[in-house]
């Protein structure tokens, strides 16, 4: 392998594990301020990207277009924790099940409403050589966007007393709502968070997965692999989990063509079971 | 016959809906019918995860375990093997691959197995699309040899669509038939034990993940007969059953069907193939999204509408008027295993979690047979951590803070587990467990889930349940928690009744004064290091 092919996989494996990470942040966000597995994700992500992407299609220029994504998303994800999870009270895999049901009937709504095969929204197209390899322009960007939410988040987690409140919340709901935080609150503001970071990662990954009503759950469970596998708690342990199954699809990708996703999936598989803390 | 009698109800519905459909060819035009063929194969896969669901481990691989099952058994069709020989082999790699979930998702909640087998299932179909010369790829396995019949003299009959579908409706029926035996009885208690509470089940001896792999290999088993010979009936098998969609649709099934289990799970499941095989695109409907998909949404729809009906929940069972005798000779407690020597720990140490900081350091401890030691300390003091570390030896058993009885169990199958895994006979169990039910007042209740009794009868229940396990050594977690005052002297009672039949009995409570009655030896833990208190007895 030369270096520049070696180059290309190094910048795919970051660009990948970026999007995941995105999404895995944003179940882990919700897993602390509900302790529910955020399943529908995914779903969640697609309503905005291909509401986004239609409006984009009719002239909305692409940078208000992805604003659409993430805040159609978001409250997708909002409704989800209202109608789904809140019902479900203290029953996390009830919850989880009901979130499995949910994406279900958004899914099959947004197809009828929206009924092509793919929705197509605008990305950076530019490329550069490097020897063998080509880097995406698209990449750079993904990562850079990541890098720059993942910090932010981090600080607003560690330094605000909206973070503090979903830290506490994590730790024990109980205690969280014994010194006045309003978990409930807390609970649909995680779950909010959940689904506009999906949307991003779904307007992120539109180079590589154009939007459609079917591909959000691919997309998504491959972050949520990486959040389970990270254990649900360090958020650097969950985008280690990312960067491996980011890595992996990329590498086996290249090794192995079609095949290459058999493994990505055994490998989110074993990361998931042998996840690293509980 | 026990099994058939208490699943007597499921298996007559289920009998009344084979008949029906058995007639349906009458009624259908060749093409209808192998659509409704096909509709009536999703029974499998919904039957396997009723009880799947049931035993705590929901999992979205069913229709994918079906669709294994179709592709093993064409592929070897194909090479020459028999129908039988063939539809047996992709039957039994579908098992195979359910229990090996099991194994490999052993550690994981509920909820992290649904998303461990939702990537079970887009592996599988990633697998499918990857190897298009062995699997046809998008456009599917076939023409696959038909299901047929042997004659005699080496001449088969081959089966026409109504012959094929009355065998996938004979294989749904058998499966759903077996699936719901075995979740009433037989297995089914210690399945349900393991799903309504793992971490109690474990605790008696009841080794969960051993069955879990047993209830996913059996769903598997039932699942994949199913799409074994649809896949026979229909002349083809495609990796839409390894779509999400597909994967949602038994989960769902079961899901609706709850308490009901497996055969309204699988007459859920053929009600929305029916409408998405045969009744929408007979209407017109062509979708997008596809017949199948809407009518699997509709049953995620109603799923959805449930979900505040469940959080009502069942009504609590109304306390009952303690009758059980309050004195220790009338708990007639059998004595543990001779040589038992109590329990003796040295410099242990117990931390919360695995990483987390040290509760109890240097603990030493000696309960002799027939002695009850008391553990004192406030809350989050460690009483709990070095209870649960201490609980990991042989012969010790422990009796949880919370609860009492299996969620998922009847009073009578929570008390026949424990006595079996005390190294009782079936008949023996049932015995000491009509015994025991009728000595703490719930002679009445064996058939009440233990979910619905009140707080008070669960805690009884769960000493009986601890008891029946036959421990050499007895560790109770706040015991007497929550416990009105005729409750307290009864469960005073029995402890000591198993303390005079030989049993080492350890009871924490942040309450000495609970424990003043108790013993006269205790141990204190503060936030430094545990304290033995031995208080010479007044004389």
């Amino acid at each position: 392998m030369s270096g520049g092919v070696a180059l290309q996989l190094a910048f795919d494996s970051i660009a990948a594990a970026a999007i995941y990470a995105l999404v895995a942040l944003g179940v882990y966000a919700a897993h602390c301020g509900s302790g529910v597995l955020h399943l529908a994700a995914g779903d969640a992500a697609m309503v905005g990207a291909v509401v986004a992407a239609a409006l984009v299609a009719g002239g909305l220029p692409a940078a208000p277009g992805a604003v659409v994504a993430i805040v159609v998303a978001g409250a997708t994800s909002l409704v989800m924790e209202r109608v789904l999870v809140r019902p479900s009270g203290t029953r996390a895999a009830l919850a989880a099940a009901a979130l499995v049901a949910g994406g279900i009937c958004i899914r099959q709504g947004l197809s009828a409403a929206y009924p092509n095969a793919a929705y197509p929204f605008p990305y950076a197209s530019t490329t550069w050589r490097v020897g063998d390899g080509v880097v995406r322009a698209s990449d750079v960007i993904t990562v850079i966007v990541a890098a720059v939410i993942a910090l932010c988040l981090g600080a607003v987690v560690r330094r605000t007393r909206a973070g503090a409140a979903l830290r506490v919340t994590a730790a024990s709901p109980t205690v969280a709502e014994t010194i006045g935080v309003d978990t409930a609150t807390v609970r649909a503001v995680a779950f909010a968070l959940a689904g506009a970071l999906a949307g991003l990662a779904a307007i992120l990954a539109a180079g590589r997965v154009a939007p459609s009503p079917t591909a959000g759950v691919p997309l998504a469970l491959k972050g949520l692999a990486a959040a389970v596998a990270g254990g649900l708690g360090a958020p650097l342990w969950i985008c280690a989990a990312a960067l491996l199954i980011g890595a992996t699809e990329a590498v086996a990708g290249y090794a192995f063509g079609g095949a290459g996703e058999v493994v990505t999936y055994a490998v989110a598989m074993l990361a998931v079971a042998l996840r690293w803390s509980r | 016959m026990v099994a058939v009698r208490r699943s007597l109800p499921g298996l007559v519905v289920l009998a009344v809906v084979a008949v029906v459909l058995a007639a349906m060819p009458a009624a259908l035009s060749d093409p209808r019918l192998a659509d409704l063929t096909a509709a009536v194969a999703f029974a499998g896969p919904a039957a396997g995860a009723a009880i799947a669901v049931a035993a705590g481990r929901p999992p979205l691989a069913m229709a994918a375990l079906a669709g294994t099952a179709g592709y093993v058994s064409g592929i070897a069709a194909i090479h020459g093997v028999g129908i039988p020989l063939s539809v047996a082999a992709g039957t039994g790699a579908a098992g195979v691959a359910g229990a090996l979930l099991a194994f490999v998702g052993g550690g994981l909640d509920a909820a992290r197995f649904l998303a461990f087998s939702l990537l079970a299932v887009l592996g599988g179909g990633a697998a499918v699309l990857a190897y298009p010369s062995v699997t046809g790829a998008e456009a599917g396995l076939g023409p696959l040899p038909r299901l047929s019949l042997p004659l005699g003299g080496g001449d088969v009959a081959v089966l026409g669509t109504a012959g094929g579908y009355h065998v996938v409706l004979a294989v749904a029926v058998i499966g759903v038939g077996v699936a719901t035996v075995l979740l009433a009885a037989g297995p089914g208690p210690r399945w349900r034990a393991v799903g309504g509470d793992r971490e109690r089940a474990a605790m008696a001896r009841l080794r969960p993940l051993r069955s879990e792999a047993e209830v996913l290999g059996v769903a598997a088993l039932v699942a994949g007969s199913c799409g074994a010979v649809a896949a026979h009936a229909a002349g083809v098998v495609t990796p839409s059953a390894f779509s999400p969609d597909a994967a949602a649709l038994p989960l769902v099934a079961a899901l609706l069907a709850g308490p009901a289990g497996p055969v309204a799970a699988a007459g859920l499941a053929v009600v929305a193939g029916i409408a998405g095989q045969v009744a929408l695109p007979a209407a017109g409907y062509t979708g997008p999204p596809s017949a199948q998909a809407l009518a699997t949404g509709f049953l995620a729809l109603a799923v959805v509408a449930s979900l505040p009906l469940r959080r009502a929940g069942r009504g609590r069972v109304a306390a009952q008027p303690i009758t059980a005798a309050r004195s220790a000779e009338a708990w007639p407690i059998p004595a543990p295993a001779s040589g038992s020597t109590g329990l003796h720990v040295r410099d242990l140490s117990a931390s919360a979690g695995r990483s987390g900081p040290p509760l109890v350091v240097g603990l030493d401890l000696d309960v002799v047979p027939g002695a009850i030691h008391g553990l004192v300390g406030p809350n989050g003091s460690g009483k709990t951590t070095l209870l649960r570390a201490i609980a990991r030896r042989p012969g010790v058993v422990l009796l949880p803070q919370h609860g009492g009885g299996f969620p998922g169990c009847t009073t009578a199958e929570t008390l026949r587990l424990a006595a079996r895994a005390g190294g009782c006979s079936p008949a023996e169990a049932a015995i000491l467990a009509d015994e025991w039910l009728a000595r703490l007042g719930l002679a009445d209740r064996g058939a009440t889930l233990c979910d619905r009794l009140a707080a008070g009868a669960r805690r009884r229940l769960e000493l009986a349940r601890v008891l029946l396990l036959r421990p050499v050594v007895l560790l109770c977690d706040e015991p007497l928690a929550g416990l009105d005052d005729a409750e307290r002297q009864l469960a005073t009672a029995i402890l000591e009744a198993a303390a005079a039949a030989g049993v080492a009995v350890v009871v924490a409570e942040h309450d000495l004064l609970s424990l003043v009655s108790l013993t006269p030896t205790w141990t204190v833990l503060e936030a430094d290091a545990p304290t033995v208190f031995t208080p010479v007895p007044a004389t």
